[in-house]
């Protein structure tokens, strides 16, 4: 029998599209600053600079607020990448690597999905520290010293930039080829499940997200 | 030795209360500078590791010029390009001044500290038949004197010698000697002023002047190049030069304004004529610790990015990861379709390895 469970309660929708809009903003952005001339995709660099400042604020906020939920709600369970998820990681490899069918279900998230979305959390954390030193020095010179120099906060800066460009081209094509249902989810909170088969979400963990 | 005039000198005491921002202090300024004069407090300056170009900068200096610095302003006990002595004279002038000032003299340090094979790619005189290395001249001297100060980037943070692949172990002062009492006035060369306007501060305070993390007075290092230069509406306008005959912000030739820290826009140099940007250079960051190694190519925005056995600019860098990335989803989607995984692994779920 189908039913619908709510796998993506609201607030984790809401803030999911925010930080979309804010990471996807602060990449664009980010390459015309690294390079006006090759991602000539802004009319000035204080256009550029301005929304890239816009969003580190939107971003910073929405950093903030998922975790608040994460720890209010133990909703860190799902998310939260532990040591002991790596020991499942073979498993998993095999899926991908098309050398077994089986997809354990190892809860709302896979060992792979979790370690993406917490070093998202640690990445968010590194692009804001680099990037308040480079956006006011004068106000944070200690900040540019822990990373060495503000040179280096700068090559920090734009290095992980492109760990967010690839993870996030990852985290999209995976989605996408998992199929519109879960793609859906994330609009509307729902997943259709059916009661005779084990899903990619099981009880327990809905009435934690719940 | 010609002694300044009266006027003269009030001339320099209200250049250097404005360097330091005391335009209201000048007659304490003269005060401390003429006692300073008197011989107290005796300075000794010592050269290792270096180009010899941060004591040709200070000439530059023109209120004060150099005359009045080294021989009126401060009680220069010793200085290797203008000692008449030589040899053993000369290593004992040192010496001697150092133990006869014990606790009171300001010891000066150009250029980085060889400390590779016990140093013996520095030796900077001879004692009882016997070499004296610069690393441990400094270390005796460094614990004998009331304060360093380390200047240029040599001296603060290493610079060109301690570049890689750094064959004479070049290390910076504060590694040798109790980072508390060294004061680091970077640049390569540094402005006149962020060495006499230091001096002056610690003359007129008894005091090192505030610093940042790097050891660096915030009077003179506060700000980046970037936030008050005079290209920034270029910068602002995205109006870019792509070669040096064009005018235009820097920032596409390597400039580094954007992660110096110095007040090289406001201050100038040579007396105020002209500076790196406004010749048109872009700046190189030579006040930044890691310079020239971590501040990059002079001609490139980012310096390169080294892991074992490659070493690429970050751009490549980024290019080729993502590149990759680009392939390897693309050949695991050519899976997918191959495999009839596409739409999600749902129907196969098996119960979990909780
Ligand atoms: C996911 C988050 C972020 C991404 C992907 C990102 C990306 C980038 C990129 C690619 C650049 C160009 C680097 C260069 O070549 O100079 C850049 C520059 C910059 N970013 Fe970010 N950024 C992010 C977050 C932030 C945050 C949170 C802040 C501030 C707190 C910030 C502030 C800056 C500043 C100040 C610059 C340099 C501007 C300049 O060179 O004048 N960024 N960012
Ligand atoms: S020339 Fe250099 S310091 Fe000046 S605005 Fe351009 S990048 Fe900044
Ligand atoms: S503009 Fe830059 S390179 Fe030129 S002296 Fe100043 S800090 Fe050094």
């Amino acid at each position: 029998m189908a039913r619908k469970v709510l796998r993506h309660p609201l607030f984790i929708r809401v803030t999911h599209w925010v930080n979309m809009i804010a990471i996807t903003s602060l990449i664009i952005s980010g390459f015309y600053i690294h390079n006006p001339l090759k991602y000539n995709f802004f009319s000035t660099m204080d256009a550029a600079r301005k929304l890239h400042f816009y969003m580190m604020y939107v971003v910073m906020a929405g950093l903030l607020a998922r975790v608040y939920y994460a720890i209010a709600t133990k909703d860190y369970q799902n998310i939260w990448f532990r040591f002991k998820d790596l020991k499942n990681f073979p498993a998993l490899l095999r899926y991908y690597l098309f050398l077994t069918d089986k997809h354990p279900n190892w809860g709302k998230y896979n060992p792979g999905q979790k370690l993406v979305y917490s070093g998202w959390g640690f990445l968010l954390i590194i692009q804001i520290l680099t990037g308040l030193a480079l956006y006011k020095p004068d106000t944070f010179p200690t900040l540019a010293s822990i990373f060495g120099g503000l040179n280096i906060a700068r090559l920090i800066h734009y290095l992980v930039n492109w760990i967010f460009v690839i993870t996030v081209a990852i985290h999209l094509y995976l989605d996408l080829t998992e199929g519109l249902g879960i793609v859906k989810s994330m609009f509307t909170g729902y997943v259709t499940v059916d009661e005779e088969e084990p899903t990619v979400v099981t009880k327990e963990q809905l009435r934690q997200t719940l | 030795m010609n002694k300044i005039s009266r006027r003269e000198f009030l001339k320099f005491a209200s250049f250097t209360a404005a360097t330091l921002g005391l335009s209201q202090s000048v007659p304490e300024v003269a005060y401390a500078l003429e006692n300073a004069a008197k011989g107290q407090p005796p300075v000794i300056w010592i050269q290792g590791a270096s180009c010899t170009g941060c004591s040709i900068s200070l000439l530059n200096s023109v209120h004060p010029d150099i005359k009045e610095i080294l021989l009126e302003i401060i009680s220069l006990k010793f200085h290797p390009n203008i000692s008449a002595a030589t040899g053993h004279v000369a290593v004992e002038a040192f010496l001697g001044e150092a133990e006869k000032n014990k606790g009171k003299f300001f010891l000066v340090v150009e250029g980085a500290v060889p400390t590779k094979d016990n140093g013996v790619y520095c030796s900077i005189g001879e004692k009882d038949g016997r070499e004296l290395y610069f690393s441990e001249i400094i270390k005796e001297l460094g614990e004998k004197a009331k304060a360093v100060i380390a200047i240029g980037t040599c001296a603060a943070y290493g610079g060109i010698p301690a570049a890689d692949p750094n064959p004479t172990g070049c290390v910076p002062v504060s590694e040798v000697i109790d980072p508390k009492k060294v004061l680091n006035i970077p640049g390569c060369p540094p402005h006149p002023d962020w060495f006499v306007g230091s001096l002056a501060h610690v003359l007129l305070y008894n005091e090192l002047p505030k610093t940042d993390k790097f050891g660096r007075p915030k009077m003179f290092y506060g700000g980046i190049i970037h936030d008050n230069c005079p290209r920034r509406q270029y910068f602002d306008n995205s109006i870019f030069a792509k070669d040096f005959s064009e005018p235009g912000c820097l920032l596409l030739l390597g400039c580094k304004g954007p992660v110096t820290y110095s007040d090289c826009p406001t201050r100038l140099w040579n007396g105020g004529v002209n500076w790196c940007i406004k010749a048109g250079h872009p700046c190189i960051g030579c006040t930044e610790p890691g310079f020239p190694d971590k501040i990059g190519p002079i001609y490139e925005k980012m310096p390169e990015v080294k892991l074992p056995g490659i070493s690429a600019s970050a751009d490549t860098f980024g290019e080729v990861v993502g590149a990759a990335t680009a392939i390897g989803l693309g050949a695991h989607l050519i899976g997918n379709i191959v495999t009839g995984r596409l739409g999600g692994h749902k129907k196969k779920d098996k119960e979990g390895e909780k």
